[in-house]
């Protein structure tokens, strides 16, 4: 449905380079990336705000690359809002809608949607006295009365609470779901991305480093970059020896289907377990430090290279544990994977 | 101890310097307008008196107008687009702001005065030298720097991403300039109307060499001023400036009104202000 080809362009600091992108009618596609590696610059090419130096935008296979932001039908929402402040929440939501549609649709469009965001009862407010939460339905219910073909989502949730941003996150599930719009959401936040998208795109210093299902990126990056960036915490260098990966003396992996040409190997710190056993494939180290979150608490293992491992608070407990303690652990062989 | 006296002491002084200032600020404005008081009755009745008031209020309004629709698409250009050009741009407009305004004059007097420019537009029927539409263009030319340096600040407030929201709801830049960043502009165009007529009121020097300064043609609030002094006529001197005292007081009072509603606004939500 939208397909973008090739697409350079450079803008102040900011630069975007050979960009490739496919995203399918009715996708929720999430577009994740650091901050200042281009993601805003690209959805404002799609949008029709810049023209790209090189390459070319299709929707629904024709050719808009040049075609003027006004007739594009694509739905902007950005992070901060951008609600029109000398406008009433009903002046804004009507502004575009009023281009599209007669006053008569207008209404029997706006009521499921002011239902489905609850913002029936600040509509004669002005955007200055909403909260941020308000604002962003607001901004929402502006972009989604006009009928989008795409909606673009420029990081909405950024500046919002974690309250709010789950709530919010529900009701950007409830608007794919009821209106079936395609989404194209860019976020620098994984568990926006791992809660709302079916596809996913990794941009990383202004080009696409990885695109595929969402699954399918967190369990298998391509590149130590996307690695690193996925926040797999244990990343660690080596090299294949008769079908085992060798990191240092006491980090060795056995893996199914290792290629010579892998150079890193990784795991995610939930797929570490402390065994007491002391079987031949279970690893023996001393514990570096310890630190605790809210969720969680990860121990760090000295094994030459330093190995994560997430527990919950009650498995901490459970196995009363000091830095400098011995410990055992092993990893989920079916979850170890390897990087070239 | 030596602290808090030194302290105090410096305190004092930034006082007495800001006190000092004021006292001389308000006792000369002061001793114009009780000058002008007593006879300012009768002066304002006088036909010059009269004449230069309307000459005045004539030539301030067209000149403002003129700079505020040549001043609103030039500002928004330099406020949007970001080159070499328009840095070029920029540089030239701010040259009638560092000119003293006589030699801004001067300029003007040769160029339609001695060119075949000149020559051509006053066959046209358009003539600037000696004559009241001098005037008006001396006080276009000395103001409009000016203008749009105010009226490009409050563009630059208004954020292009505002407007790339406006185009992406279906609306041409023409609609979307009209709708959204004009309305958002607007207290900022204000002041630069009423600081732009102000300064329009008061031009003296560029339209002195460029219209002249003959009595009862082309003789504005301050020519009336400089010529009644001159020939010692100080009750009309005074007149006239106390005129110009109280619409510059005045015009000051409504920029700086018009620069904190913006806030005050801002912050009650009824608008969003600047």
């Amino acid at each position: 449905m939208l397909r973008i080809q090739n697409a350079c362009k450079t803008l102040g600091q900011f630069s975007i380079r050979d960009i490739n992108l496919e995203v399918d009618q009715g996708q929720y596609f999430v577009l994740l990336g650091p901050s200042g590696t281009g993601k805003t610059v690209l959805l404002e090419i799609i949008a029709g705000f810049h023209t790209p130096d090189k390459g070319k935008v299709f929707l629904n296979g024709k050719d808009i690359t040049r075609l003027s932001p006004e007739f594009r039908k694509m739905g902007f929402v950005y992070q901060d809002y951008m609600l029109f402040p000398h406008m009433n929440v009903q002046q804004n939501i009507f502004f575009g809608a009023r281009k599209r549609f007669a006053p008569e649709e207008i209404k029997k469009r706006l009521g499921p949607l002011v239902e489905m965001l609850q913002i029936d009862h600040i509509m004669d407010r002005f955007p200055m006295t909403l909260s941020g939460g308000e604002q962003q339905r607001v901004a929402l219910a502006r972009s989604l009365i006009t009928a989008p073909e795409i909606l673009l989502l420029d990081e909405p949730l950024s500046s919002l609470d974690p309250n709010t941003k789950e709530t919010l996150q529900g009701v950007l599930k409830e608007i794919h779901r009821k209106y079936g719009t395609t989404v194209l959401h860019i976020t620098h936040d994984f568990n926006e991305a791992l809660n709302l998208a079916s596809h996913v795109g990794l941009m990383l210093n202004g080009s696409m480093a990885q695109v595929g299902e969402v699954n399918e990126i967190f369990r298998s990056p391509k590149n130590i970059d996307v690695a690193t960036f996925l926040g797999i915490e244990n990343i660690f260098p080596g090299s294949c020896q008769d079908g085992v990966f060798v990191c240092n003396e006491k980090l060795k992996f056995p893996i199914k289907r290792l290629e010579p040409e892998a150079a890193y190997v990784y795991f995610l710190s939930d797929d570490v377990t402390i065994c007491n056993s002391n079987s031949a494939h279970d690893f023996k180290g001393s514990v570096k430090d310890i630190s605790k979150q809210k969720d969680y608490v990860t121990i760090n293992v000295d094994m030459g290279h330093v190995v994560k491992i997430k527990l919950s608070h009650r498995e901490f407990q459970l196995n009363s544990l000091q830095p400098g303690n011995e410990i055992c652990f092993s990893v989920n062989p079916e979850r170890i994977g390897w990087i070239a | 101890m030596k602290t808090r006296i030194l302290n105090s002491l410096f305190q004092g002084t930034n006082f007495l310097f800001g006190l000092a200032l004021v006292v001389l600020i308000v006792v000369s404005v002061s001793l114009v307008i009780i000058r002008g008081i007593p006879q300012f009755g009768v002066s304002i009745h006088s036909p010059e008196i009269l004449f230069a008031i309307k000459l005045s209020l004539y030539t301030s309004l067209l000149s403002t107008l003129f700079c505020t629709i040549i001043s609103i698409p030039v500002a928004y250009y330099l406020a949007r687009i970001k080159s070499n050009y328009t840095l070029l741009v920029n540089t030239v407009l701010d040259i009638p702001l560092a000119l003293p305004p006589i030699v801004s004059g001067v300029a003007l007097l040769l160029l339609f005065g001695t060119t075949e420019f000149g020559r051509t537009l006053s066959h046209m029927g358009l003539e600037f030298v000696f004559t009241v539409q001098g005037i008006i263009l001396a006080q276009v030319f000395v103001n409009i720097s000016y203008m749009i340096k105010i009226i490009y600040t409050s563009f630059i407030s208004v954020s292009p991403r505002m407007e790339f929201v406006a185009r992406g709801l279906g609306y041409n830049q023409l609609e979307t300039f009209v709708k959204i960043t004009l309305p958002l502009a607007r207290q900022g165009i204000l002041a630069a109307i009423i600081i732009t007529w102000a300064k329009a009121l008061g031009e003296f020097g560029a339209a002195l060499m460029l219209a002249g300064a003959t009595r009862l043609k082309t003789e504005t609030l301050p020519l009336s001023l400089f010529l009644n002094m001159s020939t010692g006529e100080l009750e009309l001197a005074m007149a006239a400036a106390t005129i110009l005292i109280v619409i510059s007081v005045l015009s000051l009072l409504v920029f700086e009104f018009l620069g904190s509603e913006g806030i005050v606004l801002d912050r009650t939500g009824r608008n969003g202000g600047l």
